[in-house]
């Protein structure tokens, strides 16, 4: 009878101890997540730390916790968060979010292509996936395989802006510039503001030889952002083209 | 004889007071002078610890003890420049130009703010008055070259070149201005062949790749200058322009597919 009675306080009281260790655990996860959504990435690294000493059970912890190794550049060790978290859940969509973005930060695609390849297993409905895995093709320079990847992204939403402006690069990439400007010109009528379609239609124009359209281009993605580096140096090689190298070299001395 | 010499003691106590009077004098204006250069210092030591605002402090303090102390306006116009507050280092350099006409730190400073400011003009008569004094100064002729550069006067910067390169013919960075020069000029072979000889002097001299690269594109090279840009991102991995470069020549070369692989990850 004695016995009993002690085996139930002791199995009560680890009880309690478990509860309290694991709301110790969320309470310094959700600081560790207010840090971090203010930028204070060491702090909230710090924080989700505490937090997985108490519960080292908390897949989301685990994915915060490589979230801000990641913002920190400590590429190798969000790897290693993230799969953490992932042998916790290897459904958890977060953690191979972050798995392929910390792959591809370390511009190891191939890697970061099989996490993403992984998103679609998870959920085949989300358009981000698809244009995730594409982007990842592309980066490998499968622009054909990017392509499928692309389409299955304009399947689920015919105006995702940014899964046709990646079709555009495949159809560049294809030298098929007139597909490449059809998709750009949708973009931009989509939205007005998409400098990088703008960009790329000064690329595609260039592909064909019209470099004041292509300038023009340009100049279109330059008045969005007018520092922007890339459209200043692509400008700079449509002046060049053009024969107005003492523009060109006017522009080469501002980048 | 010594009782002239003690008619003429009579006047030492005098005397004496005007020595030591004298000498008090001298002493404080030492003492005075050792000061404003000592808070000049100190403006340094919190410039060189990058206490800008601080070391305004100081350079005041001793502007305030001695207005002419040039030194102290020159270092207080390089402060506000730190602060990019060019409009008030451009004050402070006219301050130490009004008390000499011809300090070659004031117009060094003059140039730098007024380039800040896209004022190439103005930057462009403050580099010419820096080689009107010191003619024999290289670098001096680069800068005017520059600023003349910036105004888009390539002609008259090739001749500011020729000048530095004539007081040192290895130049590097004069080659390369005078190779841009050239460029802009449409004088492709001149500047490709200064380009190389910047590259033959340094190999690690990143820009005189990029520009060969352009050179190269302009002649119709498009190989050559796939691989001159090729050369630059091998001395700088992060250097974005001679990748987008790169993707230029390769969509001239048909290789669309390379083109835009760099496109993507741009």
């Amino acid at each position: 009878m004695r016995l009993k009675a002690v085996v139930l306080a002791l199995c009560l009281f680890l009880l309690f101890s478990a509860g309290a260790a694991e709301e110790a655990g969320q309470h310094f996860y959700d600081l560790g997540s207010k840090l971090y959504s203010v930028r204070n990435y060491s702090e909230a690294l710090d924080l989700f730390n505490l937090s997985l000493y108490y519960d080292s059970e908390n897949a989301d912890a685990w994915v915060h916790k490589g979230d801000a190794q990641k913002a920190l550049r400590d590429y190798n060790s969000s790897l290693l968060s993230y799969e953490q978290a992932i042998s916790l859940d290897d459904g958890k969509a977060s953690a191979w979010t972050g798995l392929s973005d910390a792959y591809s930060a370390r511009k190891d695609y191939s890697n970061a292509s099989v996490a993403a390849e992984e998103l679609l297993l998870i959920d085949s409905r989300n358009k981000a996936y698809w244009l995730r895995s594409g982007i990842m093709l592309q980066m490998q320079g499968n622009f054909s395989g990017a392509e499928s990847r692309l389409d299955q992204a304009l399947a689920l939403d015919p105006n995702y802006k940014d899964a046709l402006y990646r079709k555009a690069l495949s159809q560049m990439a294809a030298n098929n510039s007139d597909r490449a400007l059809e998709l750009l010109d949708k973009i931009v009528a989509l939205d007005g503001k998409y400098k990088l379609a703008y960009n790329a239609r000064g690329q595609a124009l260039e592909m064909q030889g019209r470099y004041e359209g292509a300038i023009r281009a340009y100049d279109r993605a330059l008045e969005i952002d007018p520092k922007w580096g890339l459209a200043l140096n692509n400008k700079m090689q449509a002046l060049m083209a053009a024969g107005q190298q003492k523009e060109a070299v006017d522009l080469l001395l501002r980048l | 004889m010594i009782q002239g010499n003690m008619q003429e003691g009579k006047g030492w106590p005098e005397l004496k007071m005007v020595i030591l009077l004298s000498g008090l004098l001298l002493m404080a204006s030492v003492c005075s002078a050792e000061e404003t250069s000592y808070f000049d210092w100190k403006g340094l030591k919190e410039f060189a610890a990058k206490n800008y605002s601080d070391s305004l402090t100081y350079y005041d303090m001793a502007i305030a003890q001695d207005p002419s102390y040039l030194d102290a306006w020159v270092h207080k116009g390089d402060s506000l420049r730190a602060l990019k507050d060019y409009n008030s280092s451009i004050e402070n350099y006219l301050q130490a130009l009004k008390r000499k006409d011809d300090s070659t730190a004031a117009l060094s400073g003059l140039i730098e703010a007024y380039a800040a400011l896209n004022d190439y003009e103005m930057a462009s008569e403050a580099a010419g008055r820096l080689t009107e004094i010191e003619p024999a100064r290289k670098d001096y002729w680069l800068k005017e070259g520059n600023m003349l550069q910036m105004l888009g006067r390539y002609d008259q910067a090739l001749a500011r070149y020729d000048r530095a390169l004539e007081i040192d013919y290895r130049y590097k960075d004069a080659l390369y201005r005078k190779g841009l020069s050239l460029l802009a000029l449409g004088n492709n072979s001149g500047a490709l062949e200064l380009f190389e000889k910047v590259i033959a002097l340094d190999p690690a001299y990143k820009l005189a790749y990029n520009a060969k690269g352009l050179a190269l594109q302009a002649l119709g090279r498009d190989m050559e200058a796939d691989e001159a840009y090729e050369a630059a991102q091998k001395v700088d991995l992060q250097w974005s322009q001679p990748r987008i470069n790169q993707m230029h020549a390769l969509m001239k070369l048909g290789r669309s597919d390379e083109a835009m692989k760099i496109a993507a990850s741009i």
